[in-house]
């Protein structure tokens, strides 16, 4: 199907790209790679009078290194992050998380401000973001620039704490302590569908006791989510396999789950700690910082 | 980019297809699937989901594959676009469509030319790629004749080939 008529607006810097969003807020749609908007409108589902495509804002692309932190842009493609190497060195999470985000044509496009700022309950590289400690995700609007901590930025299913006349800039994510390793697991019905649950998890280990844990997981709760009392748990016991499946058995209560038809909330629920586990391990086993 | 920015009509594009450079006014809601086959009648692009899952829409904008259907025409202002008749010869076939052929891997054949550039990619990324690499980077394309051994066959094969001779 196509689109109804809506206008389209290109901005070319990101001064022009947020005086055009404040003008024309509430009704406007931000078009970043398309892989939830072009469906949303070739579908009608959306019909937003006008459309400002962010895909020409030279100053939301790219990652870098700065002050000790990486320095995402909002239109970086998923690609890009899968593929950079300054993340395999230093936050390798990203890149294995982004690797099994939808397929490698739709990566070429789809972005990581777009991933963000759709707020799926399923999103992959939100939910790796949001296990990385201290991470900010950067809005502009007509106000100025505002730092939004990434667990205050999703309120509900396709819902963020984002003003109607607010963009996404880019993301901020320092760089993990040496010794935190990490994984990414997702559990999904064939490779490059859309994930029904996955698990992101960032530990450091001291001679065989888990000293710090940060678990966040999605396709558990209407948004990517923090399992703190599984970390609770995780931190300063064992790091052998039946005390990481006894800690991650509190994800089962802190798991608020959708149902679909591609899987019931019980379904989840089941899975959520079997997966929180795997991931926990699966980082302990690595040596290095590790993907 | 000589596009006017802000347009509540046809907008007008500046674009290269195949290499040659095309200028066109465009409606800002039609589909870059639609104007490849509609308005350049290039129909080796084909609509398949229309939802950026199957890659029937498959092309390369600025020499990535990306899905055609879940892009605007007016995004194609500025850049380049390659279609399925782009790296076709003009007599005969490439060495992915003769691969292809070889080993049966054409069926009704309306997701091949997807197929097609997303090989190419694939050979462009890895000279020896693993089944499970080739299987991976073709995740974003659906055969509903279900070839696909027979593809992933003609793949190791030509990059095998590739090999041997040292392209």
């Amino acid at each position: 199907m196509t689109a109804v008529d809506f206008a389209y607006h290109r901005p070319a810097s990101l001064g022009e790209a947020v005086r055009m969003v404040g003008e024309l807020a509430p009704d406007v749609a931000l078009l970043a790679g398309g892989g939830s908007l072009g469906i949303l409108l070739n579908e009608r589902a959306a019909r937003p009078a006008n459309v400002v495509d962010l895909n020409e804002v030279p100053e939301l692309r790219g990652i870098q290194e700065e002050n000790g932190e990486i320095w995402i842009g909002a239109m970086a493609r998923v690609y890009d992050v899968e593929s950079s190497e300054l993340l395999a060195e230093l936050v390798p999470l990203l890149p294995a998380c982004a690797s099994t985000v939808a397929d490698p044509s739709l990566r070429h496009r789809v972005t990581v401000g777009g991933g963000l700022a759709y707020a799926d309950s399923s999103a992959s590289l939100p939910t790796a973001l949001l296990a990385l400690d201290g991470v900010t995700v950067h809005a502009a609007g007509p106000r100025g620039e505002r730092p939004i901590p990434i667990d205050e930025l999703f309120v509900a299913s396709h819902e963020t704490s984002l003003a109607p006349n607010e963009l996404i800039t880019h993301v901020t994510v320092p760089v993990p302590p040496t010794g935190a390793r990490t994984a990414w697991l997702d559990l999904d019905r064939r490779h490059l569908s859309y994930s029904l649950v996955s698990a992101a998890a960032v530990v450091e280990t001291d001679d065989g006791t888990i000293r710090s844990a940060r678990v966040a997981m999605a396709g558990i709760a209407p948004t990517p989510r923090r399992l703190s009392a599984v970390e609770r748990a995780l931190v300063d016991g064992p790091t052998d396999e039946a005390a990481v499946h006894g800690a991650t058995t509190a994800a089962a209560e802190e798991a608020d789950p959708p149902s679909d038809l591609h899987a019931s909330a019980d379904y989840r629920r089941r899975v959520a700690p079997v997966l929180a586990a795997r991931a926990v391990l699966e980082a302990i086993g690595r040596t290095g910082r590790g993907g | 980019m000589n596009a006017k920015r802000t347009n509540r009509g046809s907008i007008r594009i500046v674009t290269s297809v195949n290499g040659a450079a095309l200028e066109r006014e465009v409606k800002p809601r039609l589909r870059l699937t639609d104007f490849i086959r509609q308005e350049l009648e290039l129909t080796g692009t084909n609509i398949g989901c229309g939802h950026g899952v199957c890659g029937a829409c498959t092309v390369l904008f600025d020499g990535q594959t990306v899905k055609s259907c879940l892009m605007f025409a007016v995004q194609a202002d500025g850049h380049e676009i390659t279609t399925i008749e782009g790296v076709t010869p003009v007599d005969g076939l490439n060495e992915i469509q003769r691969a292809l052929k070889a080993n049966f891997a054409f069926q009704c054949g309306y997701c091949s030319p997807g197929f097609v550039l997303a090989i190419q990619q694939l050979l462009d990324r890895y000279e020896n790629p693993s089944e499970e690499e080739i299987r991976f980077a073709l995740g974003g394309n659906v055969c509903r004749c279900s070839g696909y051994v027979n593809i992933v066959r003609a793949v190791q094969q030509l990059a095998r080939e590739r090999v041997r001779v040292g392209a």
